[in-house]
């Protein structure tokens, strides 16, 4: 037990966040984090909170208000397992500190149990939050008695138990039985295949749900046809017996609970006990192929490039060749136009929210029928609430595209052990994290733009408009990039066991995307606010809004300038 | 040459470093800096490089203070860091060509240096392979050979032998001989005191972030007779 708690506490201490170095730089974390809680972290929960508490009332009439709740917490366990199995991976066979430990006389079952510990409490703080909020809004809505307050507080801490052991299991079994992924890079390309595979799937499945809605949802659950739920109750048992406990105060159920989450762990321990020394042995960290161009042929390649060119090149070539790098900064900006097109497929042009929600309790009624159709009519008519609609969404897709990559948040994080190569080289900070926040402007506005014209042409929307469109988003694209880079070189995740926690473990690309929220909000309220009392025109208040940009723009670009570069000056760890 | 004058650098406001250190490598010296662990030596290579600020005090690269022109005193400074793990993603010739480019190497002088190392270190073959594929001596010949691509005229270089095959560390040994001859200034660090004694034409023992001793090795020999170089390290650091 006491080696255990050893080997947990150094496992967790080491991907722990950098600690700030200075007064000025803990109090803009704090600030950070606040300005994540508030922008990210509450309207998660509130919009959890407020869907639990609606399907519950709707369910409250059949009397099967417990079945939504077991719907949220199966969705939730399924999303653990997605975000946990490459964590768990990774934690498990791929973090630097796997040639160290081999060594020691510790047992295979006590080193995947630390490192279970480690990995469930970096990783579940969000997921404990939301559960938490299903809860709340059932417990509110189902007008729950206080004792079940309190048993519902076993399941927040310890619901995540299970789906983070199927994927302690499905590594175990994944490493110890295949040969071809003895690599990190070929088994971070086979699990993002996997990925990108289930979300095709998921795309072409939402694609075929024409009837998609939440009565005929809640008719389903009611009646016990929803085949969703049979598979769930399966795959987590542990979900069900929580439910029955903290809603009936059943301690039958609380024991199947317990037996349930521990029986998972307890099989993931016996089987790293068998298979895990098998599948650790022996991995290596990356690959390279043999290449058969000669020396004098590689050497003519060899031209003379501005400095610029040259470390943008380094910039994209490791972006692209780090399959955790390209998975978060790269193919993160590719992720949004997937869902349009699952929307799209879903023939959201012709549905009002009336087809989605018909029988909401809250549903408007006399509202005009907010779908595309009637937008694009309504556009094209000039309606000033939908040209400002429109002008929202520019803005706040902008922003928030920008801001779901990591190529700004980690752009100092990344270097790692070697930053101090930017510190010695002759090229200005300046120069080097200006061609930094180049590629973080670049591939996000690759993306947006690839979605965002076409969309344009579609929706008919005249050619100056799109031209203005264009500029605003322009800037909006800039501002989180800004925001980003600010924000890592203040707190730079430099000692890094594997990419991954580079990326993660710092919390730099969620404060960044907490603060795009944060002024998509604030555009939008100002905009809002000029038309509704003010009665400022639609083109006054884009180029109201586009100022507002541009001088945001600027302000963070002289504080970038002022900070970013002062911050790699100073910064001495690595 | 490399002047130091009265540098301090403190760790977390408690930890001295190092600690007024002065002293000058003058052109067509090769001088060693010898110490125990932890005793100054990488942090004062790193200040010497522009890596770390020093609290108090100068450093100058050819007669450029490096804090105030930092760009032209790093232009003629050849690094080598302590650990060669740097960008692995890359190729070992993408590897060369960003340095040649961010040293600012025309094609011709670059294709004519690349090759020449790469025939001395043995490099031909990978050059066109990822650097994650090298073992940590062939790493460490990259390195090298990235930090003398663009012909420096100071060479700054820690641990530079560390993983090196003998063939490639004599080869190492002689460039540094060739380099000082040719007038110019090497300082190295290093803990095998048998490449200080037989390469150097000055030692700097550190302890405790203070040169404890600078000066020939002649010099040092005459206050201890009777004592070889490894007996006077251990007696000089014994408090280590």
């Amino acid at each position: 037990m006491r080696s255990y708690l050893s080997l947990t506490k150094t496992f967790l201490a080491a991907v722990g966040m950098s600690k700030g170095q200075d007064k000025k730089r803990k109090i803009l974390i704090i600030c950070l984090s606040l300005f994540a809680g508030l922008f990210i972290m509450l309207p998660a929960c509130f919009i959890a909170f407020l869907i639990m508490g609606m399907m519950t009332f709707s369910l409250m009439r059949s009397g099967s208000q417990a079945m939504g709740i077991e719907l949220m917490l199966h969705i939730i366990s399924i999303f653990t397992i997605i975000f946990g199995i490459n964590v768990i991976l990774n934690e498990f066979y791929f973090s630097n500190d796997i040639q160290f430990v081999l060594p020691w006389p510790v047992r295979a079952s006590k080193l995947v149990a630390a490192k279970y510990t480690a990995a469930f409490f970096v990783e579940n703080v969000m997921q404990i939050l939301l559960v938490a909020s299903c809860i709340a809004g059932f417990g509110m809505a189902s007008r729950m008695s206080g004792i079940h307050w309190l048993y519902s507080l076993l399941g927040v801490l310890t619901l995540p138990l299970l789906p983070m052991a199927y994927c302690g299991i499905l590594s175990i079994l994944v490493m110890g039985f295949t040969r071809f992924i003895k690599n990190k890079d070929t088994m971070q390309r086979f699990s993002l295949s996997v990925i990108v595979l289930l979300l095709l799937a998921f795309v072409l499945g939402v694609g075929s749900l024409k009837e998609l809605n939440v009565n005929n949802i809640i008719e389903a659950m009611v009646s016990g046809n929803f085949s969703f739920f049979k598979v769930m109750d399966v795959l987590f048992p542990n979900v069900h017996f929580f439910v029955k406990f903290f809603n009936e105060g059943d301690f039958l159920a609380l024991l199947g609970y317990i037996l349930v989450s521990l029986g998972a762990i307890a099989v993931m321990l016996a089987l790293s006990e068998v298979l895990y020394f098998k599948g650790v042995i022996g991995l290596s960290s990356g690959s390279s192929k043999k290449e058969l161009e000669g020396t004098s042929f590689l050497l003519a390649k060899s031209k003379e490039h501005s400095q610029v060119a040259a470390y943008l090149k380094k910039e994209i070539l490791i972006l692209f060749r780090t399959p955790t790098f390209f998975t978060h900064c790269i193919l993160a900006n590719f992720i949004w136009p997937l869902f349009v097109f699952a929307a799209y497929q879903l023939g959201i042009q012709t549905m009002t929210v009336a087809d989605i929600f018909p029988k909401m309790r809250y549903y408007p009624q006399g509202a005009d029928p907010i779908n595309i159709t009637f937008l694009k009519e309504a556009y094209t008519s000039g309606s000033i609430r939908v040209h400002l609609a429109i002008l929202f969404g520019v803005i706040c897709l902008s922003l928030i595209v920008s801001s779901m990559n990591s190529i700004s948040s980690s752009a100092i994080s990344r270097e790692g052990k070697h930053f101090s190569f930017m510190k010695y080289i002759p090229m200005s900070y300046e120069k080097q994290w200006g061609t930094k926040l180049l590629v973080g402007i670049f591939f996000p506005a690759l993306s947006f733009y690839l979605i965002f014209w076409p969309a344009c042409i579609w929706f008919g929307i005249p050619l100056v408009n799109i031209l203005f469109y264009t500029l605003i988003s322009m800037v909006c694209i800039l501002l989180p990039a800004l925001t980003g880079i600010s924000i890592d070189a203040n707190q730079p995740k430099l000692i890094w066991d594997d990419e991954l926690n580079a990326l993660r473990e710092n919390y730099n690309n969620f404060f960044s995307m907490s603060v795009a929220i944060g002024f998509a909000a604030l555009l939008c309220i100002t905009g809002y606010c000029l038309s509704k009392y003010l009665y400022v025109g639609i083109t006054a208040i884009a180029w109201i809004l586009f100022t507002l940009v541009i001088f945001l723009d600027l302000l963070f670009f002289l504080l970038a300038k002022k900070t970013v570069t002062k911050n790699i000056e100073t910064q001495e760890e690595a | 040459m490399i002047e130091i004058q009265n540098v301090t650098k403190t760790f977390n406001n408690d930890v001295v470093a190092v600690n007024n250190l002065s002293l000058t490598v003058n052109n067509g010296e090769i001088v060693g800096f010898v110490g125990p662990n932890g005793a100054g030596k990488t942090t004062t290579l790193k200040m010497m490089t522009g890596i770390l600020k020093p609290d108090q005090g100068s450093v100058y690269i050819n007669g450029t203070d490096i804090q105030k022109k930092p760009l032209a005193a790093k232009q003629d400074i050849g690094y080598i860091a302590d650990s060669p793990d740097m960008f692995l993603r890359l190729k070992g010739i993408e590897f060369l060509n960003l340095i040649s480019d961010i040293y600012k190497i025309p094609t011709a002088v670059r294709r004519e240096r690349i090759e020449t190392f790469a025939k001395r270190f043995e490099l031909t073959d990978v050059l066109g392979e990822k650097m994650q594929g090298y073992s940590h001596g062939m790493r460490q010949k990259m390195m090298v050979t990235a930090a003398l691509v663009h012909n420096p005229s100071v060479w700054i270089l820690d641990e530079p032998l560390i993983g090196l095959d003998p063939k490639s560390a004599h080869n190492l040994k002689q460039m540094m001989r060739e380099h000082a001859n040719a007038g110019n200034s090497v300082l190295f660090s290093t803990h095998v005191l048998e490449v200080a004694e037989k390469l150097c034409d000055k030692i700097i023992i550190i302890n405790h972030g203070v040169a404890i001793f600078y000066g020939t090795l002649e010099e040092l020999t005459t206050q201890y007779p009777d004592k070889d170089f490894e007996e006077i390290f251990l007696e000089m650091t014994k408090d280590a």
